[in-house]
């Protein structure tokens, strides 16, 4: 296996708002396997969504190293290695959903055939292909939302950051969506998703590895091995394991917090 | 997860709301507001775009015959030599939208089998026919009526004298005049307003409240004015401002288009101006730094009082004084607007384009730019109001006699109080239909906006 992202030593402070020096993430040290799927779990507060956007070059760390796919943060994403979902669908609302399937492939300079057929492709896919001259505005949350999946994997990059991207739905259309990523995954050979979440239930179902973080200073507190059998459907929140990870999980991030008040 | 959700996802920044929406579809569609479509998404589109053709094509008709140019108080009104074109023009867009519709096949609703019927074919054909004459009489010089006739076509452009060929002239009118007929019975086929009587029943019930409201007001206007005994001067009778309205409106259109042509030159060179400088003030952080704070300082400054300098810099009489005052007033909220727009812009759309690694330029146009049309749309739409306020109090100090702000300040000088509020009435009605273009130019452009969109 080899490391697509590699982190060492990371440690990120920045100054709030009332001029308070924070201390975000000290001394992380975290690497992740092409074809992975490792989720980020942790109290608000912890980090986990600045280290998400360290590893997208969208912020700075204030130390440490980080590489991914072999080549600084920076790097990667001047190469559009990865793709990025928010936890809101962030879609443009003056955009049809297949035109804003189709903006990362405007941006990068794509024909327009080859756009077109690519963000039809995708929103196939995420099964929403006949919405694709909606409006984002005329399709539901869940739906919106699979919209900016869609989107983030139409330039084929071999990285996926998604950003607490279920975090706004209600509990039944998440289990739906959560079997849509997986479903989505492992239609991707080697596709690498880093996922942040502070659902338990969600981080045990999807991961492969479930990265458990504590806040002030944000540091990793456990790593925990998912070992379940793929591919995981509704029976696998069934399984015993399933419920020896989430309580391990639970019992894991209470430690963490208690550390701390 | 088949369900289609009409709610957008909440907790975003969103562009301010439309306050007051006055483009012809929120006129014409009374329930949207509430939600509910009372006549099946059937508009009175259709019947405005009907009665502005009826006007138009009597309004034209005065034009192309010196008989009625010179020698009815209508068409005097016409003799402003930029207002004939317009209403040329006018009336083919209006024609042509009206057989457009006729025969939109996607447009099921002109016939139940969406095929046109021979009646509205011939009816299209007679419309074409007299904007044709139109045309080429306002735009070219050539009138048909006077080649049939046989009258000299510099007759028909010639000013009206003792010498004119008033017989021949008389002629080639009562020719024309059998295309007029025939033109307004087209254009109301085309219209087919007998069809559509359940529609105006639906919009009378839907607008009862605010019809009810301005009969009240006008009827207690009328009747407290009466039973006062308030003295004429003080305020005049709303009938005594209709008939007067009735009798002057030819000369008023006429002093309103001069008068709206600065207000619009003005509006296009303060917000176009306003908009650049907004551009370039939201790309170099320096530049809006350095010039907000004053150009807030100078907006704040009653940009009225200036008029009297406008007018010693630019010329009392001249238009350029005029166009200045409004474009003055414009520039700032104009310019204000789209820098609020432009870098007010979702921050997770932002981080969304940097993910992308895309240029200044490609964030610009596929982000800023379609985030900033809603605040800048709201600046040209307080413009078009501001621009005919700017426009007629400039001419208070000293204009051309051909404009509406003259008329006013002159009419109400001479205790002509009814004259001066027909002329009110007609610069209101201007500032109105100047913001109802301007807000469906911003319908048209960006249809997805939240204060359009159909539940």
């Amino acid at each position: 296996m080899t490391a697509i992202i590699s982190i060492q030593h990371l440690n990120k402070t920045y100054r709030s708002k009332d001029g308070a020096s924070v201390h975000a993430l000290d001394d992380i040290n975290l690497d992740i396997a092409r074809g992975e799927f490792v989720s980020l779990i942790g109290p608000s507060g912890c980090g986990k969504s600045t280290l998400l956007r360290i590893i997208a070059d969208l912020i700075q760390p204030s130390g440490g190293a980080i590489t991914v796919n072999g080549k600084p943060a920076k790097k990667a994403r001047t190469d559009r290695d990865y793709g990025f979902v928010f936890q809101a669908p962030t879609l443009y609302d003056w955009r049809t959903v297949l035109k804003n399937v189709e903006l990362p492939l405007e941006i990068m300079k794509h024909h327009k055939a080859e756009r077109e057929a690519r963000a039809r492709a995708m929103l196939q896919l995420v099964e929403l292909s006949e919405f694709a001259d909606k409006y984002p505005w005329q399709l539901s949350g869940g739906m919106q939302q699979r919209v900016s999946i869609a989107r983030a994997l139409a330039f084929q990059p071999g990285i996926l950051l998604m950003d607490e991207p279920f975090g706004a739905l209600d509990e039944m259309t998440r289990e739906r969506m959560n079997n849509e990523l997986l479903r989505i995954w492992s239609s991707l050979p080697d596709m690498t998703v880093i996922f942040v979440t502070h659902s338990i239930s969600e981080a045990v179902y999807l991961s492969d590895r479930v990265v458990v973080m504590s806040p002030r200073p944000g540091r990793i507190a456990e790593i925990i091995d998912i070992d379940m059998p793929r591919p995981r459907g509704t029976e696998t929140r069934d399984l015993d394991a399933f419920f020896h990870y989430s309580s391990h999980l639970r019992h894991s991030l209470r430690e963490g917090i208690a550390q701390h008040e | 997860m088949s369900e289609v959700s009409s709610s957008a996802a909440s907790g975003d920044l969103r562009p301010p709301r439309a306050t007051v929406d006055l483009t012809l579809e929120a006129f014409a569609r009374p329930g949207a507001a509430r939600n509910d479509a009372p006549f099946g998404g059937r508009t009175l589109g259709r019947d405005l775009l009907a009665l502005i053709a009826l006007f138009l094509a009597l309004a034209a008709f005065q034009v192309q015959n010196p008989l009625l140019l010179y020698d009815t108080t209508f068409g005097s009104a016409f003799r402003n030599a930029t207002l004939q074109p317009v209403l040329a023009l006018g009336l083919a867009l209006t024609a042509g939208l009206l057989i457009f519709i006729n025969f939109n096949p996607k447009d099921r609703r002109s016939d139940p089998l969406g095929r046109p019927s021979p009646r509205q074919v011939i009816a299209s054909l007679i419309l074409m026919l007299y904007v044709a004459y139109i045309l080429a009489a306002v735009l070219f010089g050539f009138n048909l009526s006077g080649a049939l006739t046989g009258v000299e076509q510099a007759a028909f452009t010639a000013r009206l004298t003792d010498t004119a060929p008033r017989d021949a002239l008389q002629t080639a009118l009562n020719l024309s005049f059998v295309l007029i007929y025939p033109t307004l019975m087209s254009i109301i086929v085309l219209w087919q307003p007998w069809r559509r009587l359940p529609i105006y029943a639906a919009a009378i019930r839907a607008n009862a409240a605010p019809l009810l409201v301005a009969l009240l007001v006008l009827a207690l206007w009328e009747g407290l004015i009466v039973v006062l005994n308030i003295q004429a001067f003080l305020l005049p009778r709303p009938s005594v401002i209709a008939a007067r309205l009735a009798e002057l409106y030819p000369r008023l259109l006429s002093a309103g288009w001069n008068t709206f042509q600065n207000a619009f030159w003005g509006f296009a060179i303060g917000s176009g101006l306003g908009i650049v400088a907004g551009f370039a003030a939201a790309r170099f952080v320096g530049f809006s730094r350095a010039l907000l704070p004053l150009a807030i300082a100078i907006n704040a400054v009653p940009i009225i009082a200036l008029a009297p300098i406008m007018n010693r810099w630019f010329g009392e009489l001249n238009s350029a004084s005029k166009i200045a005052i409004v474009a003055l007033m414009t520039f700032f909220p104009a310019m204000v607007s789209t820098i609020k727009g432009l870098t007010s812009v979702d921050p997770l759309s932002l981080e969304l384009m940097k993910s992308y690694a895309a240029g200044q330029l490609a964030t610009f146009i596929k982000l800023r730019l379609p985030s900033a049309l809603p605040y800048i749309f709201s600046a040209l739409k307080v413009a078009t109001t501001l621009s005919m306020i700017g426009a007629i109090v400039g001419e208070y100090f000293g204009g051309s006699t051909a404009g509406l702000g003259y008329r006013i300040r002159d009419d109400a000088g001479l205790f002509k109080y009814p004259e001066a509020w027909a002329a009110i009435f007609v610069a209101s009605a201007f500032g109105i239909l100047f913001y109802i273009v301007v807000s469906s130019v911003e319908r048209a452009l960006m249809p997805w906006h939240v204060s359009f969109r159909e539940q």
